[in-house]
């Protein structure tokens, strides 16, 4: 039996990633819908390098915070800040992949044609054949998006994310749906990625695979990040991810699972 | 809102294989190539010629036309917002006037094809009414020629091409295939009625005076090519034109409208 129970109200290790190695700094971020606020007061700062994983219950914040990321939003108050230079500006950096909750590539296309496309807007990138073994659709480049399982859909929305050489990949969800075996190929492209130079952040429910693979994990809630370190750090040394979250979303009295703070 | 070559192709292209492997753009040019053999046959004038033909097909033309182009636009970016797609072109080098552009410049040249397929069967019936005057390349007055018919299609995929834009700035700005629907219904009803019916009212309450007329009327898109193929075909083989005003005026409409229909697409495709 694990003898951690919930981390405290919010812990926030020491992040390792400097300003010279931060890919997106993220300052006192708040964002509402209407009256809804779904993120209050976050700063977060990713270098590259860096595999994150952004976990939480449903409703708790990922997703926006995933789109502030990208830079394709604007929050309500604060700022995202992309590059290593400092750049104060949150207009849409050119460097980075997306693969949004729902991603759904025409259907009349083949993979390596919708590859080769994405490749063409992102101006510099990976070369798609490459992308489209990395990924491991290697066996299936000419089979039409209408045709793909929703497992192989996903893989082809990584490789979308990565073919343009982003320095940060935004995925969210990226394993929603997928086995095993799929979920463990995901996680180590994003690895792969990653260990290669870019920012890979990603939203996941998949708790053990996030504590085997994940540098760091963002544990958001209510709309605020409860916990920023490494994935050993939330439950203590005798906990796994996986029960010390359980812990947390049962009997952690600020839990919003219901879908943001009023 | 810089426009780059390369991205504006590559959208294009894709615009133009998506609807060419989509079956239902087939059916509809099909439908439109029907209905126009049926009008040319109905109507007589595919047994008289050219003009004939173009003057039974334009007042169906000034409905069909909008029809396919609705249907070739009305929802791109809508199905692009639903299936994710959008999001990543949003955080995509390619502009918004890029993405717009290209999808446009893919959509225009599928909707032109199609419209010279589906008007096809209006060359042919010309084309078989067998006046060995016909056959005369002229466009003096009292000839009848198969450039007319040419001139009457070109001009239809101008106001096509107004009408196409126009449904890529609904399918922009809605977030639902009812709201779409609505949205293009709406707008094919104020275009082709509404503004028809407001200036006959103005007309009446002599707000437009005859003088000012001719240019008045190029108001709407439908009107614009009601007066276009009126001027530069039937009268051109007829009787005396309207003159280069009434024309430039009518022209003007259609690209201005073409111009409205791509910049309320941009506004509206994602928030910068």
């Amino acid at each position: 039996m694990n003898t951690r129970t919930t981390p405290p109200e919010s812990i926030r290790t020491e992040p390792a990633t400097t300003a010279d190695s931060a890919v997106v700094t993220v300052r006192d971020i708040t964002h509402s819908y209407g009256t809804l606020t779904v993120l209050d007061s976050v700063s977060l700062t990713i270098g590259a390098g860096e595999l994150v994983a952004v976990v939480g219950p449903n409703g708790s914040g990922k997703s926006t915070l995933l789109r502030l990321l990208t830079g394709a939003q604007r929050p309500t108050n604060g700022t995202v800040v992309h590059g290593r230079s400092g750049d104060e500006s949150t207009d849409t950096d050119p460097t980075v992949g997306y693969l949004p909750q729902r991603l759904h590539p025409r259907d009349e296309f083949g993979v390596r044609e919708t590859l080769d496309y994405y490749a063409t807007l992102a101006d510099e990138g990976l070369d798609p054949e490459v992308v489209v073994e990395l990924v491991g659709l290697d066996g299936v480049p000419d089979r039409r998006v209408g045709a793909l399982s929703g497992g192989m859909r996903r893989l082809l929305g990584l490789g979308i994310a990565i073919v343009g050489d982003p320095d940060l990949v935004v995925l969210d969800e990226p394993t929603s749906g997928l086995d095993r075996t799929m979920t463990r190929r995901v996680f180590e492209v994003c690895r792969d990625v990653a260990d290669a130079g870019p920012a890979v952040v990603l939203a996941s429910h998949d708790l053990s695979t996030v504590e085997r693979m994940a540098d760091r994990v963002v544990f958001v809630d209510g709309g605020c990040i409860r916990f920023d370190g490494p994935p050993s750090a939330f439950g203590g040394e005798d906990c796994s991810l996986v029960d010390a979250y359980d812990d947390w979303v049962e009997t952690g009295e600020n839990t919003t699972v219901r879908g943001g703070t009023r | 809102m810089s426009l780059d070559r390369r991205h504006v192709e590559a959208i294009a292209r894709r615009e133009v294989v998506t609807v060419a492997r989509t079956r239902a753009s087939w059916l509809l040019t099909a439908g439109i190539a029907v209905v126009v053999s049926g009008l040319a046959v109905l109507g007589g004038g595919g047994a008289s010629g050219y003009l004939p033909v173009v003057v039974d097909l334009s007042m169906p033309a000034e409905i069909l036309v909008p029809l396919l182009a609705f249907a070739f636009g009305y929802r791109v970016f809508l199905d692009d917002r639903r299936s994710g797609e959008l999001a990543v072109h949003a955080i995509m080098p390619p502009s918004r006037a890029s993405v717009v552009t290209g999808v446009f410049l893919g959509r225009a040249v599928v909707l032109a094809v199609a419209l010279a397929l589906g008007f096809l069967p209006g060359f042919v019936a010309g084309a078989l009414a067998g006046d060995a005057g016909a056959a005369l390349y002229a466009t003096q007055r009292g000839a009848d020629s198969p450039l007319l018919y040419l001139r009457f299609v070109s001009l239809a995929t101008l106001y096509g091409l107004s009408s196409l834009a126009l449904a890529l700035a609904v399918s922009a700005a809605v977030r639902s295939t009812r709201a779409a629907l609505a949205g293009v219904f709406g707008l094919g009803l104020i275009l082709l009625v509404g503004l028809d019916l407001g200036l006959f009212g103005a007309i009446v309450s002599g707000l437009v005076g005859t003088e000012s007329l001719p240019v008045a009327l190029a108001l709407s898109p439908n009107a614009a090519f009601r007066g276009l193929v009126l001027t530069t075909v039937v009268e051109v083989a007829t009787v005396s034109s309207g003159g280069l005003g009434v024309v430039i005026a009518n022209v003007a409409s259609l690209v201005a409208w073409t111009g409205v229909g791509l910049v309320g697409a941009v506004v509206t495709v994602w928030d910068e």
